[in-house]
Formats: structure tokens, sequence, C-alpha cells
């Protein structure tokens, strides 16, 4: 800082511990007595005793007592006393004082005549007190404004940048904010409370193909309108998602199709946001980005899909019936050996057929663009229809299923497929990882605004290393594939998708080689009911 | 002798079905195409018509469309057998008029016997 230019000098030097100043009193008196000093007390001292005589003269004459005589002598002798110790206090603190503003670090050499050694040795404590006190408090005051003084300097400086850095952050700022408004991909569009526009970016000049210049100031809604595609009219003003924002005050998103300047639209994603200062909406920003592309990218997945669907089931459903054929006798009794060739072919084709349903109802499920339509569903009715599915395996490995519905259950508002599709993945998996003879039990009950579903099996049970990958795509329990081959570690993954996206939450419990429980719940409230594009697949 | 009309483009599962359904006691038709299996309706009436959706010339749901159109065939029982397995596309074809619909990976050839018996009742 600029402190250290900052000097004071005040006759001392600034130590905070300056050396004690050391008054030596020699044994014999005279030897080195300034002579100054003594011409100065002998001067004081005869002057005195003349004031004395003239004084005792004075009083001795109309007394005529020798008695009242010796008392005048004697008190004159004690004046003449008084006075020395006067002229010697005097010239100490001449001398101390002239010493003191000079260098203090140097000796005073204080000698008293008349054998008055007590005198000096009980200024030396004066001294030493008057030193102190004298030092600390010019060097608490020399500290005290150096202080005030470097702390007002700086704080001037300080003063002097800091308005010289705010203006030069505010043009930074400016010049951030202008190159980021028009670097960025996104439309931005900025209005104030009624809607006008106050900015409009670049890439919103180019999705609209209106210019900055002839948009600002114009009122937003009426500038760039929107479309309700599948209606085929113009949004109204209170439906639009900047007029959301400054009218609730809260961030809106959504897609909307937005009808450039001339002809053509585009399909944009949009953030409506509002600017609040002190509770008060003072305007709204709102971000959109052209998704043409992308919507077009999606259309085409989506078909891709559909037909991936189409070509790799027709060879698979091909193999599946000429293997089922085949073993049926259809074309004459196979030997055992034959069959058992016949029958790995048939379960390999079907672990195809599953692995690509899986995939996709995974590739729907992740989409995000599933429907929901939900139905309201006797549990019940929807569990033991699951069942009768899954009976077909669980006979085949002697294993027991018990169902334990609450009777009280109202009808819920569930989609039936969706629902149906995490049931049948938690029961063939119950089934799968239970060896023969073993048991399996789902039990559907209420529990606060839940419906809690649990299915329980008496099987391998999952090993506490694998806990936290159970629910990852294409994992599969390493105790469980020396055991199993069948499966592809997408069950799970597909039941928590579709738990997760109907708001519910999907949980286990597990001990090695005893079985495993796993739970799901769902608001007994039902889903939300979501237009989507895709289902999941049969 | 039930006539069995299946419209099916892929050779190995047409192959499935004429092997299968002969052996079950159905005379049997295989039409290539949306627009064969149509043309062939006059030659051979069908009791039972097994149609697939997605066929070049003309898809199953154009099919099914042109069938309920026309007072002469709108009676015949369209089972729509296809590997396209969207709710959308069984609602569809419902919609049209079929009285059942079959993905074909998801079925054994077994039950599609069951299946043609059930509408020919």
């Amino acid at each position: 800082m600029e402190s250290q230019n900052l000097q004071v000098v005040f006759g001392v030097d600034n130590q905070i511990h300056p050396k004690p100043v050391n008054i030596i009193y020699p044994a014999s008196f005279g030897k080195k007595t300034p002579k100054k000093i003594k011409h100065k007390f002998l001067l004081i001292a005869g002057f005195s005793a003349l004031i004395i005589v003239f004084i005792s003269l004075l009083f001795y004459i109309p007394s005529q007592s020798f008695n009242l005589m010796t008392i005048y002598f004697m008190a004159g002798l004690i004046l003449i006393f008084a006075l020395n110790i006067i002229v010697v206090v005097l010239l100490l603190t001449d001398k101390l004082n002239s010493k003191m503003q000079t260098d203090l670090n140097s000796k005073i050499e204080i000698q008293a005549k008349n054998g008055h050694g007590q005198l000096p040795n009980s200024f030396n404590d004066v001294t030493e007190k008057l030193k102190a006190s004298y030092f600390e408090d010019l060097e608490k005051k020399v500290q005290e404004k150096t202080k005030a003084l470097t702390q007002r300097i700086e704080e001037l400086n300080a003063e002097q940048q800091k308005n010289k850095e705010s203006e030069e952050k505010a043009l930074i700022e400016e010049a951030k904010e202008e190159a980021t408004l028009t670097s960025i991909g996104e439309g931005v569009v900025v209005t104030d409370p009624q809607g006008k526009i106050l900015v409009f970016n670049q890439a919103a000049e180019l999705m609209t193909n209106w210019t900055a210049q002839e948009a600002i100031g114009q009122f937003w809604f009426e500038t760039v309108p929107a479309m309700d595609e599948k209606k085929g009219f113009l949004i109204p003003r209170k439906d639009r998602d900047m007029y959301k924002a400054l009218t609730i005050g809260k961030k809106v998103f959504s897609e909307s199709i937005y009808l450039k300047r001339g002809s053509g639209k585009i399909i944009a994603a949009n953030t409506a946001a509002p600017i609040i200062l002190k509770g008060q909406v003072i305007g709204a920003v709102q971000v959109f980005r052209d998704i043409s592309h992308e919507k077009e990218i999606d259309r085409m997945k989506t078909e891709f899909i559909s037909l991936a669907s189409h070509q790799l089931r027709t060879p698979l459903s091909a193999v599946k019936w000429f293997c089922e054929m085949l073993i049926n006798g259809d074309a004459g009794q196979l030997n055992p050996e034959q069959k058992e060739y016949a029958q790995n072919v048939s379960d390999s084709n079907e672990r195809m057929i599953s692995l690509v349903n899986s995939l996709l109802n995974i590739s729907r499920i992740e989409s995000g663009r599933i429907t929901v339509d939900p139905k309201p569903t006797n549990m019940n009715e929807l569990i033991s229809e699951v069942i009768r599915e899954i009976k077909i395996k669980s006979d085949a490995k002697k294993q027991e299923i018990a169902i334990d519905v609450d009777p009280n259950l109202p009808l819920i508002n569930i989609d039936p497929q969706l629902t149906r599709e995490v049931y049948i993945n938690l029961l063939t998996n119950a089934s799968k990882y239970t060896p023969d003879g073993g048991k399996i039990s789902v039990v559907i009950s209420k529990k606060d605004s839940n419906l809690i579903s649990q299915v329980t099996d008496s099987g391998y049970g999952i090993l506490k290393r694998d806990y936290d990958k159970v629910f990852q795509k294409f994992y599969r329990g390493e105790n469980i594939l020396k055991v199993e081959t069948d499966g592809n570690g997408l069950g799970l993954y597909l039941v928590k998708a579709i738990v997760e996206s109907s708001d519910g939450k999907i949980w286990f419990e597990s001990a090695e080689g005893q079985g495993t429980s796993f739970y799901f719940s769902l608001p007994l409230s039902g889903m939300q009911a979501k237009k989507g594009e895709v289902t999941l697949t049969s | 002798m039930a006539k069995i009309l299946v419209a099916e483009d892929d050779k190995f599962l047409a192959n499935a079905y004429r092997v299968k359904l002969s052996k079950g006691g159905f005379e049997i038709k295989i039409a290539s195409d949306g627009q064969e299996a149509l043309d062939s309706l006059e030659a051979f009436t069908p009791d039972v018509i097994l149609l697939d959706l997605m066929m070049p010339v003309k898809d199953g749901f154009a099919v099914l469309e042109e069938l309920k159109k026309n007072d002469k065939w709108k009676k015949i029982p369209v089972i729509v057998a296809s590997n396209l397995g969207q709710k959308e596309d069984i609602d569809k074809s419902m919609a049209l008029g079929a009285v059942d619909y079959i993905v074909k990976s998801q079925i054994p050839i077994n039950d599609i016997i069951a299946k043609i018996n059930n509408a020919l009742k």
C-alpha cells in the first residue's frame, strides 16, 4: 500500500520499546557537576539566604526574643532547604525536557550537592514513571495518528480504485453481456412488465426474421405469434409463456411453434422466467431454441425403432414357430437328442425375443415419450392376470405363489399395461432366481397415501456388493450368473424406470441364500395421464 | 373345410402358416401383399382372414378399411397378426373392425389355430 511513503518525524525513533533512560548519580558529588548548574544553584542559594536573613531581621527586631530568632533562623534554613529542592527539581525537569526532546536514549546525569543523595534517588522513580508515561503516551499518540492517517489515505486510495474499478467493471460487464447475448445460439428476449421488448438478441433475430431494431419497443405477443399446431390456431396472449411468467411470477417451460415474420415457423423449446426485484415483477426473460431438427431426428428414431422391432421380430417369429413345430413332432417324432437340440434353439430364440422386447421398451421409456393412460384398475384382478401368465414358469419349478391383496383397496387409477410390466418383471425374476420348490408371495396394501406392492421370494438373494448395481442397465448379480443363464439385466432397470416415471419408489431387502423382497410404491391418487407418442410393446 | 386367407409378405412365416394350418385341417391361400389379398377375395372367399400389417403395396390397415367398406366382405372375421406390438396399433386395428390381434413373436403357432377356431364360431 501507500503507507510506506508516510513518515512521521517526531524527534524520537518510532520504536515500540525504546531503550530506558539511565540516570546515574555518582558517589562523589561535585567532580562532574556542570559549571552552569553550579552557578545557577549558588546564585539562587545565596539569594535565598539573603532573603532569609532579611526576613529574620524583620521578625527579630520587633520580637526581641532570642527564642523567636532561633525559630526564625530555623524557618529560614527550612526555606533554603525547600528552595534547594525546588531548584533541583527545576534543573532536573529542565534537563529532562531538553534531553527528551532531543535524544531519550542518552544518559542523563544529575548531580546534587549538599549531600542530598536521596533526592535524586527518588527522582529516579519519578523520572522512570515520567519517562514511561510520556513515552507511552507519545508512542500511542504517534501510532494512533499514523494509523488514522494511513487508514484515511488507504480509504481514499481504495475509494478512488473502487470508482475506477467499478467503472471498468461496468464496461466489462456490458461488453460481456453483449458478447454473451450475441454469441449464444438460443434466442433471448427480455420484456418489460407489459411484454414490450427491451432486448432481442441475434439468435432471436435469425429465428423470427425480425431485426432487434424493429422488434425492440414492440409487444412480444403480437410481434412473434405462437401457434397451437394440433388445433391450428394462434395461442392467445393469456396462454403464452411470457405472459404466464409476468403474471404468475414463476418460471414456465414449454414447447411452442412460433410464426416467423413473413412466412415459415419454428418449433421452439422455451423457458420464460420473471425478473423479480424486491418482490415485484419488473419484466421477464424468455430463452428459446429451435428444436425442429431434434423433432425430426426423434421422429426418425421412433420410426426406426418401430421398423427394427418389426424387422427383428419377423425372423425371430419364424424360428420360434418352426422350433415349436419340430418339438411338437409336426414333422415326425424327434429322438430325445434331436428334441433337446431343438429345445436349445427355441430357448435361445426366446431370449432373443425378450431382449428385443426389453430394448424396445427401454428406448421408449427413456425417450420420455411413453403414453401413460391411467384407468381405474382393480388390483386384485390385475395381479391375478399376471400370476396366470407367470404360472407356466413357476409351475415348472414347482414353486408356490401366494397373493394377498388388501380387500379394502379402491380402484386405483393406473396404467394397467405399465403396472403389469412391473409385476411381470418382478415375478419373473422371483421365479427365475428361486430354486425349485421355493415360495413366492405378492402383497398389495395401502400405506398413508401410497399403494405398496411387495414381491418376495425364497431364492438366492442378492449379494451385498451388488446392492448398488441391482437397477443398472444390463447388470446381473454375480451369484445368479452361474445358476441362471437366461436373463438380460434389463428387467429391473425397466421396472425402476416405470415406477419412477409414475412418481413411485422402488427398493428391496435381501439375504443371501434366503430370498429377496422387492417393494414399490405408487401414489394412491394414481398415475398422471400423459399423452405420449409410444407405448410399451406387448 | 374352413378357408383361411393369409396376408403375409415374409416367406418363412407364410411357410409356417401353410404347414401348420394345412395340418390343422384348413384350406389355405397365401397373399404376399395387401393388394393381392384383396384381389384374391373374389376367387377365394375365406371364412377367416389372417392379416399382417406392414406389407408392401398396401398395408394391413388399408386392407381392413377396404374390407369394412365392402358389404360383400365386411362380415369376414379378420385376425391381425403383426409384429407391431404398440397399443396404438392394436387400438387402431380393433377400431377398424379386427376381431383379434396377435403379436407373432409373442405367441406359439398352436395358439393361432385356437384363435382361428375361436373366430370361426
